[in-house]
């Protein structure tokens, strides 16, 4: 009889929780058709006033004013032009002084907001529970969903062979694993949001197709080709336990953000530092003529430097931006661009070396080999329909 | 009880470890072994780490807990 009580309280208590994790998922799908709701209405309100004008000024606006602190800007001028007077602003340092303070300060802010955000996200999508994700899915749709879920994955090169370990284990198909790994640093919403402040929503919509594009194509090509199966056999010998994902209570997220902010703080300010840099000695000092003969849009192998001197680079998205940032004011195209970014982000010297201790080198090399041919492919279409987005 | 911290390759997993060490000492309980070995790792079905192991019940993958949490953790553990 205790037995059977002991069992029917447990019953109850799942029963309780069960109804607790609906009302927590309910609340979220409300916040969620709230959040788009409001954007509708802004949307609409804005094409009432002025029609299809209406809704680009929107965006403009908050591309330029919200995302971008053009206002910052204005005030930083004006405040450095009282204080050092409108000569010296007038000056190439301080244009460069200007450029440096504003965008430390732009990409710091976005920054922190940004990883606070994205973290309270990949909080949902810890490792173990995308390798369940996938697994349901065959064919195309897996590299897609790898490719997807590479962007909301929490993930430093630090993990990339656990997770290989994982998913391989798992039955998940080297391709789809290929396009998880591609994706990852590639694309996620901080270089979306971080692109659109500086470039407006068009490129970076285009940015993020664009990636996911090239991880799932590279993806399927690894897979198919065969050269996926070159692992090393420490991969495969072994089991893999499979693991109930945790619920985590609000707390627990707002813990993990705050934490994943100030430890990636920590971990990029010297690169934005140095990019915002490179990017204010572009914008000021550096005359345009040589950056027009170096990567001038009708320069045919523009795309081409741009994209070796990016592979052996290795910074984050947000430290690319600033220079991405000036080389687009001094009339790069967009392609060549689009190129630099990715080469720069998606291969670099550290995860190359922490994949070569999962992979065999055959197909590490055409791993490389795809991911380079994708990047400055990319690069010459969109240089070709660069009159599209200027 | 047996409690088990998963990863050591970076620093967050070496924080991890000192803070269930300073939990376990102010809940009384035994003292945490550190495991950094892959294989081991998968073997719980962990990818991401750092990762807490309580009584082979994986309890929080990829974050770092602060003393608190562990305490708390431990704590709830011990009641049930």
């Amino acid at each position: 009889m205790d037995e059977h009580d002991k069992f029917a309280t447990n019953d109850q208590k799942q029963n309780d929780e069960q109804q607790k994790c609906f009302v927590n998922r309910r609340k979220i799908l409300f916040i969620l058709l709230g959040v788009i709701a409001a954007i509708g209405i802004m949307i609409g309100i804005a094409a009432i006033l002025d029609g299809v004008n209406g809704i680009k000024v929107l965006g403009n606006f908050i591309s330029d004013q919200i995302l971008g602190m053009k206002w910052l800007n204005s005030l930083l001028g004006t405040a450095f032009a009282s204080m050092f007077g409108a000569e010296f602003m007038a000056t190439r340092w301080g244009g460069a002084i200007q450029f440096f303070i504003y965008d430390t300060i732009k990409i710091i802010v976005l920054l922190c907001i940004l990883i606070f955000l994205i973290s309270y996200i990949q909080s949902y999508f810890p490792p173990e529970r995308t390798k369940k994700l996938l697994g349901k899915y065959k064919g195309i749709w897996a590299n897609t969903m790898g490719a997807l879920l590479g962007t909301v994955t929490p993930f430093c090169s630090c993990s990339s062979i656990p997770i290989f370990m994982g998913f391989t284990r798992a039955g998940i198909t080297s391709g789809v694993t290929f396009s998880f790994l591609i994706s990852s640093p590639l694309v996620d919403l901080g270089a979306f949001i971080l692109l659109s402040s500086v470039f407006g929503f068009p490129i970076a919509i285009t940015y993020v197709i664009v990636g996911l594009v090239l991880a799932i194509v590279g993806g399927t090509i690894i897979e198919k080709t065969g050269v996926g199966k070159n692992v090393q056999d420490f991969i495969l010998q072994g089991t893999l336990a499979d693991v109930e994902s945790e619920e985590l209570s609000k707390k627990d997220r707002l813990i993990y953000a705050k934490d994943q902010m100030f430890s990636t703080l920590k971990k990029v300010w010297i690169y934005i530092l140095v990019g915002v840099g490179i990017g204010a000695a572009i914008h000021n000092f550096i005359p345009a003529d040589w950056i027009q003969f170096l990567l001038g849009q009708d320069k045919w192998y523009s795309v081409l430097i741009a994209s070796v001197i990016g592979v052996p680079m290795y910074a984050d998205i947000f430290g690319t931006i600033p220079v991405a940032e000036a080389l687009f004011f001094k009339g790069v195209g967009i392609g060549t661009i689009l190129s630099f970014m990715m080469s720069v982000t998606a291969l670099s010297l550290p995860s190359m070396i922490m994949l070569s201790k999962a992979v065999k080198p055959k197909l590490l090399f055409w791993f490389i080999v795809i991911v380079v041919l994708g990047i400055v492919a990319i690069g010459y279409i969109f240089n070709a329909l660069n009159f599209l987005f200027v | 009880m047996k409690i088990i911290t998963l990863g050591n390759c970076c620093k967050k997993s070496k924080q991890n470890h000192e803070n269930a060490v300073i939990a376990a000492k102010n809940c009384g309980v035994e003292e945490p072994i550190n495991v950094g070995d892959m294989n081991e790792i998968l073997r719980y079905g962990v990818m991401a780490t750092p990762a807490l192991v309580i009584d082979g019940k994986v309890v929080a993958t990829g974050r770092m807990l602060s003393v608190e949490q562990i305490e708390k953790i431990i704590n709830d553990h011990i009641q049930r």
